[in-house]
């Protein structure tokens, strides 16, 4: 291990209290939705101009890994994810949740968050630099191609109808081109709105879209939100430790692919949960329990979103380019104390840097016991509140939150309005899963055609710069492999029963 | 589950969709060729999937999952009461909008007999969540919320 | 209800007056128009500690970012005009918007009290391009019209008004491709997917020997770094960047706009400050109250000029 004798170095007691403060704070903000882990970042950089580099990092840091993981509560408990990171986790979380599981699916995420986090900072410790010049590779045509892949998963997200699932991610598509293109600088769709300028804020627009369709579902009956089919006492710890064990396979795919995505500057937790998701669900025996309350749909996304993390760093810290939106504020925050990131930092500054990478291990190991400390508190308190408690609490986290997201009511309408939206096509038999993909894919698909077809027509030829590029070969073989897998095999095996539950 | 022998609404929604697939062409005839070639070639491709699920719903009947019933009139309430509450947090302030919207949800969601009992205990619980996240939000968060007519 | 505002405000707009001796004695918001972590909220976090060493206030920074700084800028003057709401401005970002489109605010609209620094321009290649000089670059581009490509941040922004510029001033034809943020531009940049990008000093600073700086937009060559050569001395006129400064309500009573770009003035001085802002590539600049008129009109023509040029200016 290079650098042990700095790992010495970050185990002061201060450091520690940092990092336990730091994975607190990070998983309660994380898990208030509107609040993104790039928020709690932000939020706490000013309070860490005071400290010594090192122990303003581990703080920093910690902050982050307890705030991505933060995100599942909200996505298991109340179908919202607390971060974009956590959308794929509402998938089989709440399920879960709504079958009297929820306290285990939180163990899970707990578990599967602290695996990815420490899969992610290995990479980050061992491999730094050459994956930072693997993800050089990438251009704006490899981006299309990638979100096209986060795209085919809407296929898999669509119970019952693949067409009304495609005509959601339509939905979502045109709706990520509202307001100022980035790239054309075209004003689009917004009527004589001049909130929607700005476009579509993706942060409210998950809030909104989930959110509010389960508080309409809420207050219709006098049901209970959660049902509770057990006395709720342990942690549930060991079962979920056995179903990790088993799915270990799952786990080790999955916080690759979190840490693969997550070096790619611009990618983020949020699509390498979903890759990670898609890619667990194509290879398990049990792809049509996926969506219905899975184990491994949860392992998969939070050990994914949790690998990012440790990826993110790996072009923040060599390059001086962010990998992910907190890692832009944590630059800044480099910036601010006088150090400069780059190449030379990993050889002229390297105890800074171990030290904040052991720092990072440090805060992924305190995420185990305190987030399940945690979760065991947010489950029993979710699942304990009146009704009449509980929806005009969430209803003011829902509008707080997508205040706080710029400081602005637009988004805070914008919110509304969507969740509303989405609750009528809910009726209709139209899903939000699609719409978010869509929304979340659709600016990352469209700046990387535009650019990529600049760039190819500047080359001599848009079309070979799209279909000859060696990584966006393999990227379409993918593509065409989960588009086809389903087929090929039902082809090679008759279907079996789902053997869960 | 209730099966309908045709998809009335989702043949209703596709057909929406298309409309709002034109109007989307119909509204980028001014965009740079740029800005252009992405909303408009998304929303052919919903024209193109609307008509075809108009066709499927039309040539073969399929189960649709009902949703599950309840009360209307409920759900219509919240729905007003998160509007007012977005729209109204600007010009009446945000504390003032979230005290008068957190009671009107609180009621809307309430299914016990209301007891005098029962209503202090939620007020109290009012009080502490509003005033918990406020504080958290606005001054370790520092959001600047606005003050609005009164406060 | 209306009456009882307007008294407040009378009431505020007497109590400012009172206190403008002792300005700032609280905390001052200090809107960002960008999300944390870029350019304008590096600078505000550098200049924060020092408006607590020379007043007995202090700043609280906030973001309220949104379609490229104008949902901040269009919200300013409803704010209280009391010196303790401030938001940073950028050029030529305040002048182009407007003239684009209805972005709900009017260039003349803010009330700059100061204009503290500003980006140069340059133009940065990667270490291992071909180009050594600005001079293999343009002689590339003469030969192949429309093949160079340059990456930068966003469309009719400071980068692709200095690259539509420089085009025009050598004589060639570039490909701009522009991307979302400095940091994807730079991004496209280290990985070899264009030949160059139009950036500004700060990032050629940041990103060391890993890029190659070809040429800076100023009137000499910027301290950090040395090895690279202004336009002017290489035969182009081209003097150029991203300013950033301060603005306040408008309502904000003339004598407080006074002292606050006073005290941004005194901070722009301190030898400390301006050596930690030029170590990270940014050029100073001082333009108080006094000359704010002059230095608008100028850049007002200068980017309606080139904005009328490259047909962004939108029909009336």
């Amino acid at each position: 291990m290079p650098g042990i004798e700095f790992l010495i170095k970050a185990l002061t007691p201060l450091n520690l209290l940092l990092a336990v403060g730091g994975v607190v704070a990070g998983t309660v903000i994380g898990a208030l939705p509107g609040l993104t882990a790039t928020m709690a970042v932000a939020v706490l950089v000013p309070l860490t101009f005071g400290m010594e580099p090192a122990s303003a990092l581990i703080a920093l840091g910690a902050i982050y890994t307890g705030a991505i993981y933060g995100g599942a509560y909200a996505a298991v408990l109340l179908n919202t994810p607390g971060t974009p990171s956590a959308i794929a986790t509402t998938f089989d979380g709440y399920p879960m949740a709504k079958r009297g599981d929820g306290d285990l699916a939180i163990t899970l995420a707990c578990i599967a968050s602290v695996t990815g986090g420490l899969v992610g900072a290995a990479f980050l410790l061992l491999l730094a630099p050459p994956l930072a010049k693997f993800a050089l590779k990438f251009g704006p045509v490899e981006y299309f191609w990638l979100a096209v892949f986060g795209l085919t998963l809407i296929a898999a997200l669509s119970e019952g109808s693949v067409l009304r699932g495609l005509i959601g991610g339509c939905i979502g598509l045109l709706l990520s081109a509202m307001g100022t293109a980035e790239v054309g600088g075209d004003i689009r769709y917004t009527g004589d709105f001049k909130s929607l300028l700005g476009g579509i804020d993706v942060i409210s627009a998950l809030i909104g879209l989930y959110c509010v369709p389960v508080l309409m579902d809420l207050v219709a009956t006098p049901d209970p939100h959660l049902k509770l089919t057990h006395e709720v006492a342990g942690f549930r710890l060991k079962e979920a430790l056995n179903i990790a064990w088993k799915a270990k396979g799952n786990l080790a795919r999955s916080s690759v692919i979190g840490t693969l995505v997550g070096i790619l500057p611009g990618a983020g937790g949020s699509i390498s949960s979903l890759v990670a998701y898609g890619e667990a669900r194509r290879v398990s025996r049990n792809a049509s329990n996926f969506g219905k309350g899975e184990p491994n749909g949860i392992l998969a996304t939070e050990s994914a979103n949790n690998a990012t993390v440790g990826g993110g760093f790996v072009p923040t810290l060599v390059l001086g380019i962010p990998g992910t939106p907190p890692d832009a504020v944590i630059l800044g925050a480099l910036l601010v104390q006088g150090i400069r990131t780059g190449p030379s930092l990993f050889s002229e500054q390297s105890q800074i840097v171990y030290t904040f990478i052991y720092g990072l291990f440090l805060a992924t190991i305190l995420m185990l016991p305190v987030g399940l400390v945690i979760g065991r508190y947010a489950f029993k308190s979710i699942v304990s509140i009146p009704k009449a408690a509980l929806v005009p609490s969430v209803a003011f986290l829902t509008i707080i939150g997508s205040y706080a997201v710029h400081n602005n009511a637009h988004e805070t309408q914008q919110m509304v309005v969507l969740g509303l939206m989405a609750w009528v096509l809910g009726r209709f038999g139209f899903t939000a899963s699609p719409i978010v993909l869509g929304l979340i894919l659709g600016t990352i698909a469209e700046s990387g055609f535009v650019q990529g077809y600049l760039i190819g027509n500047a080359k001599g030829s848009a079309l070979m710069e799209f279909l000859t590029r060696p990584l966006s070969i393999a990227i379409i073989a993918f593509i065409l492999l989960t588009l086809l897998y389903p087929l090929l095999k039902s082809r090679i095996s008759a279907p079996k029963p789902p053997s869960h539950e | 589950m209730n099966k309908s022998k045709r998809d009335l609404s989702g043949i209703i929604a596709s057909i929406v969709f298309a409309v709002i697939g034109g109007l989307a062409i119909y509204h980028s005839r001014d965009f740079s060729p740029l800005g252009s070639v992405f909303p408009r070639t998304i929303a052919a491709a919903m024209i193109v999937l609307c008509a075809v699920y108009v066709a499927v719903a039309l040539l073969r009947p399929i189960d649709i999952e009902r949703p599950q019933p309840g009360s209307a009139a409920r759900r219509v309430a919240l729905a007003i009461a998160l509007l007012a509450w977005a729209l109204l947090l600007e010009p009446v302030g945000f504390l003032l909008t979230s005290i008068v919207c957190f009671a009107a949800t609180l009621v809307i969601a309430n299914y016990d007999r209301w007891t005098p009992r029962l209503a202090v205990v939620y007020a109290a619980v009012g009080i502490l969540v509003l005033g918990t996240l406020y504080g958290v939000f606005s001054y370790v968060l520092q959001v600047p919320f606005p003050k609005g007519v009164m406060l | 209800m209306k009456s009882l505002s307007k008294l407040v405000l009378v009431t505020m707009a007497v109590a400012a007056g009172v206190a403008t001796a002792a300005y700032p004695e609280k905390t001052i918001n200090y809107i960002i128009s960008f999300g944390p972590g870029g350019e304008s909220d590096i600078s505000a976090r550098l200049q924060e500690p020092y408006f607590k060493k020379y007043t007995s206030g202090s700043v609280a920074i906030q973001y309220k970012p949104g379609a490229g700084g104008a949902t901040a800028w269009s919200q300013i003057n409803s704010a209280p005009g009391d010196g303790y709401t401030i938001i940073g401005t950028n050029l030529p970002h305040i002048v182009l918007q407007p003239l684009q489109k209805d972005v709900g605010y009017k260039t003349d609209e803010l009330a700059n009290v100061y204009w503290f620094h500003f980006t140069p321009d340059a133009v940065v290649v990667p270490a291992e391009s071909p180009y050594k000089t600005l001079k293999d670059l343009v002689a590339a581009a003469g030969k192949a019209p429309g093949a160079t490509t340059f990456s930068g941040s966003g469309t009719n922004s400071a980068n692709h008004l200095a690259q539509q510029r420089f085009d025009k001033l050598a004589g060639i034809k570039t490909t701009y491709v522009p991307f979302k943020g400095t940091g994807a531009s730079n991004t496209a940049l280290l990985g070899k997917q264009v030949s160059g990008a139009w950036s500004y000093t700060t990032v050629s600073v940041q990103l060391g020997n890993q890029v190659r700086c070809l040429g800076v937009a100023m009137e000499k060559r910027h301290s950090k770094l040395p090895n690279c050569p202004t336009f002017k001395e290489q035969g182009y006129n081209l003097v150029s960047g991203a300013y950033r400064g301060i603005a306040v309500p408008k309502s904000t009573p003339a004598t407080i706009q006074k002292q606050l770009s006073d005290l941004i003035g005194k901070i722009n001085k301190d030898p400390e400050f301006i050596k930690k802002m030029e170590d990270k590539g940014f050029a100073m600049i001082d333009v108080p109250l006094s000359q704010m008129d002059a230095f608008m009109a100028e850049r007002k023509a200068e980017y309606g000029a080139i904005a009328r040029e490259m047909g962004i200016v939108k029909k009336k």
